[in-house]
């Protein structure tokens, strides 16, 4: 059963580097997401792991063997590739048929993994199809099964659902975990979909410019990101920037620059500069700060308000009915609970470079 | 740019931009898209099909003259069968021993490689003739390998066989280089990632994808190998092909054997390449499992002993007897004050002079009038103008010129247009239009099926009329493989022999007065120095062109 180890992994492309000392740990089992935005490098860490790219410094393990120098055909790894790669001269069958045929196995056990997989994703009727006449869903299906039939235990997807459709890319994310899960696989899944990583992985690796910015649960980074990054990447956050007024034993008093706030005191002194975080879903309608409705949209069952706070700008969502009859113009009052401020200290330059994308 | 211009400068500028701007306008207009789309079919059917196919047919009634006469229709077919027979095996060896070197450069494992790429463009430039001749000096007359015991081949089969290898290699590996560049990395490592070994990867996935480009590789070199006329009379000795037995029956005054002879070429060519399209398609690699030995096959050892292989057959097949003749003179010409006589234009110089004005005058314009036509022709065939019928019909019948014998080509364009009382220098602008049409057409085409349509209609939504969208996309995205099929026009051009003899006796274009000196022993020393001359001339001429193109293409977008 495969676990993976990344050690101190470099890589160079000329004079960019694509990773930069990256660490991480996968344990046997595990469904793990690697999120970061487009150039993170992401996408390099996860072919240096399956043999695509080599010459690099640092160490891959998997299950605790050391997998530098091993040829990619040898590794047992079934990645799935962004761009689903289905090869165009060979029908379903051919493809979902391909890795046991590859490896020289029996016509017996080639038949039988072959339909196991395509029994397994729903695909039996389609072994005649050719791969242009599927639909972008079943394509990536058919990929899947065919990295599957190659007995891998360790799958590596590569941004496997960026280019379906809204609808088959939600559905196709669960299904894809209920195998993993099924079959007892361990899974690497890069993504810069932040809402399928929190779906779908057991921890979610964060990285940014050819580093690892954190880990977790998909909770505790929503929750209670280490790094501002995290928190501005994954979901929506109000980001100020502000000072402490005055530090307490357990509270601090904030001040945003006419809003003063309370938050948890983890250890700051009064006058100290600080950042605030505070998640739209926890602000709370009705309290002592009042403001007025600049902007209201609706997003599915919740409805996103943005609003003018002291020249502030602060995005709330409330479930639909909660804020029914408020509408662009209307006076409201809220709360910021404050176990949901998250104050970080500031980061001495400006907020921008702290949080911008690339 | 510099602060200040002069005035010329930014005169001519202006006037770019105005020409420019009135071409944007006039390509909005739907009547002159049509009118374009008529008039290159009007010259494809006029100048280019029916012509090489109608002198022929005229003369269609001598053909009972050769079937009359047994001794006659035996030396005939025999001919026919030779060229049939040679075309078949190097057009396979050029394939076989083509691929692992394109592999080698499309997929550059070293640095170092991209020397070796721009090498097989090289025996481009050296017309074939010259190649014959110093194939003819490497194999068989001079042989520097008589220092390791080989004397030579005497000429004949063999030495036919080296030179139809040498000349049609670079086209094979060129076309080969350019789709393996095309096929995607993905699905190679996709391939492996699924455990199959290179070789296996190589034979279930890359090849199958390859197809098309071997197919069109094989056609081209199986047709170049009929049409050669000039190179093979060189090497041949007593050994007759198709092409060889017509120009003897031109020089003894026969007309019947090379009416009968071209037309069963053509007959049996067309049969064979659409035989070649169809089911070529249709084969199949069966692929039920990988073997042990396709594991032992993409081991280092035997790779690096394959890609050696693959050099060395590079380098004394195709670089060595292009560059040899210029080699084995390179003494006598040291001697012989070359440039004093040159520059002077004293004696033969003259006439090369001019020849060689002709050349690079009738490559030039034959280019410019194939580019120009073959667009329109393309863009009809690629987005299907006029229904996918009449699309399909004109393709293949514009491949038709070059799976004809050059010198049946010639043949029938002389009769046809011989009664026309055109000017030498016209008929052989024709013949020459004749020769490379397919060349541009089928670059084209297959620039403009890479590029999506709806890169096109982005163009045009966001406002850009015909002629810009064509200008500012298309021609930037495929620009190099507009250029390599303008190299490949214009060197067609310049090396061609056979029919630029067949339609005219007077004209000389450089090709045909090397033949000449080639072939008068007291004029050696200057047909090797008017090579180099040539090739130098050709390299430099090339590369400025490249430079232009790459430079004034950008400042057209």
């Amino acid at each position: 059963m495969p676990s993976v180890k990344v050690e101190n992994v470099t890589k160079k492309f000329g004079g960019f580097t694509a990773l930069d000392k990256v660490n991480i740990n996968v344990d046997d089992g595990e469904y793990v997401s690697i999120i970061g935005p487009s150039g993170c490098g992401k996408t390099t860490l996860l072919r240096i792991i399956a043999g695509i790219i080599g010459d690099y410094e640092g160490h891959v393990y998997v299950d605790g063997r050391l997998f530098d120098d091993k040829p990619l055909e040898e590794r047992g790894i079934g990645y799935v590739f962004q761009n689903i790669a289905l090869f165009p001269n060979m029908d379903v069958g051919g493809n979902v048929s391909y890795s046991p045929r590859a490896k020289g196995l029996d016509n017996s056990v080639v038949r039988t993994t072959t339909m196991e997989m395509l029994e397994l994703m729903k695909l039996r009727e389609r072994y005649h199809d050719f791969p242009r006449s599927l639909s972008g869903g079943m394509q990536q299906k058919t990929a899947l099964a065919r990295a599957l039939a190659s007995s891998a235990r360790l799958l590596l997807l590569d941004e496997p659902l960026s280019l379906l459709d809204l609808k088959v890319r939600t559905e196709l994310r669960y299904e894809l975990r209920r195998i993993v899960k099924d079959l007892g696989l361990t899974a690497i899944h890069v993504t810069h979909d932040q809402e399928e990583a929190m779906a779908i992985s057991d921890r979610i690796i964060v990285m940014r410019r050819a580093q690892i910015v954190e880990d977790g649960t998909p909770v505790d980074l929503y929750l209670h990101p280490k790094k501002i990054f995290t928190g501005y990447f994954l979901g929506e956050s109000n980001i100020f920037e502000g000072s402490v007024a005055q530090a307490d034993e357990g509270t601090a008093l904030i001040d945003l620059g006419g809003l003063v706030i309370t938050a948890r005191n983890t250890g700051f002194q009064t006058g100290e500069k600080v950042i605030v975080m505070v998640r739209p879903e926890l602000i709370e309608i009705g309290g002592n700060i009042s403001g007025r409705v600049l902007k209201k949209t609706l997003e599915g069952l919740f409805s996103r308000l943005i609003l003018d706070v002291k020249g502030m700008r602060i995005v709330v969502k409330q479930p639909y009915s909660t804020v029914a009859e408020l509408g662009e113009g209307s006076s409201v009052s809220i709360r910021l609970p404050e176990e949901h401020v998250l104050v970080y200290k500031h980061p001495g330059r400006d907020l921008y470079s702290e949080i911008s994308l690339y | 740019m510099p602060a200040v211009e002069t005035g010329k400068t930014s005169r001519f500028r202006e006037m770019r931009r105005s020409i420019i701007a009135r071409l944007d306008k006039l390509s909005e207009k739907k009547t002159i898209a049509y009118s374009l789309y008529l008039s290159s079919i009007i010259f494809f059917l006029g100048i280019i099909l029916l012509p090489s196919l109608l002198g022929i047919l005229l003369k269609f009634d001598t053909v009972m003259n050769i079937v009359s006469d047994p001794e006659l229709l035996h030396r005939s077919l025999t001919a026919v069968f030779s060229s049939i027979i040679i075309a078949g095996i190097v057009s396979a060896l050029d394939v076989a021993a083509g691929l692992p070197l394109a592999w080698i450069i499309a997929r550059k494992k070293y640095r170092w490689l991209s020397i070796v790429d721009s090498l097989v463009d090289f025996p481009l430039i050296v017309p074939t003739v010259i190649l014959g001749y110093s194939t003819l000096l490497l194999w068989s007359e001079e042989t520097p390998f008589s220092i390791i015991g080989f004397n030579g081949i005497s000429p004949g089969l063999i030495t036919v066989l080296l030179l139809h290898f040498a000349f049609s290699y670079p086209v094979v590996v060129r076309i080969l280089v350019g789709k393996l560049m095309d096929i995607e990395a993905t699905y190679e490592v996709a391939a492996r990632t699924l455990g199959a070994c290179p070789f296996t990867t190589a034979r279930t996935v890359t090849i199958p994808m390859l197809k098309s480009g071997i197919i069109t590789s094989l056609i081209l070199s199986f047709a170049r190998s009929l049409s050669e006329t000039g190179a093979t009379i060189m090497v041949a000795g007593s050994f007759e092909n198709g092409p060889v037995f017509i120009k003897k029956s031109i020089d003894a005054g026969m007309v019947p054997p090379m009416v009968f002879v071209s037309l069963v070429l053509i007959v049996l060519s067309i049969l064979i390449l659409a035989g070649l399209r169809l089911f070529g398609f249709k084969l199949r690699i069966p692929f039920r499992k990988s073997h042990r030995i396709e594991a032992a096959l993409s081991s280092e050892g035997v790779t690096r002993i394959r890609d050696l292989f693959a050099i060395i057959i590079f380098l004394f097949l195709v670089l060595l007897p292009a560059c040899y003749m210029v080699l084995a003179r390179i003494n006598s010409m040291l001697s012989y004050d070359l440039l004093g006589k040159i520059f002077t234009l004293q004696g033969p110089w003259s006439t090369y002079g001019v020849s060689v004005l002709n050349s690079y005058v009738i490559a030039l314009l034959t280019t410019l009038i194939n580019v120009m036509f073959s667009l329109p022709m393309a863009t009809i065939i690629v987005r299907r103008k006029l229904g996918g019928f009449v699309s399909r019909i004109l393709e293949a019948l514009s491949n038709t010129s070059i799976i004809m014998p050059s010198v049946a080509l010639g043949v029938s364009l002389s009769l046809f247009w011989g009664t026309s009382g055109a000017s030498d220098f016209i008929l052989v602008l024709l013949a020459h239009l004749c020769i490379t049409y397919p060349y541009m057409v089928a670059t084209t085409v297959s620039v403009l099926e890479d590029i999506p349509v709806e890169l096109e209609e982005a163009g045009r939504t966001l406002g850009g009329t015909p002629f810009t969208v064509f200008r500012s996309i298309v021609l930037p995205v495929a620009k190099y493989s507009f250029l390599s099929g303008v190299i490949l026009t214009f060197t067609r051009s310049v090396n061609e022999t056979g029919a630029t003899l067949a339609v005219s006796k007077t004209f000389k274009t450089v090709s045909v007065l090397l033949v000449e000196w080639v072939k008068s022993p007291g004029m050696r020393i200057e047909a090797g120095a008017g090579t180099m001359m040539l090739m130098f001339l050709s390299i430099v001429l090339l590369l400025i062109f490249r430079y232009i193109y790459t430079k004034g293409g950008g400042a057209l977008a």
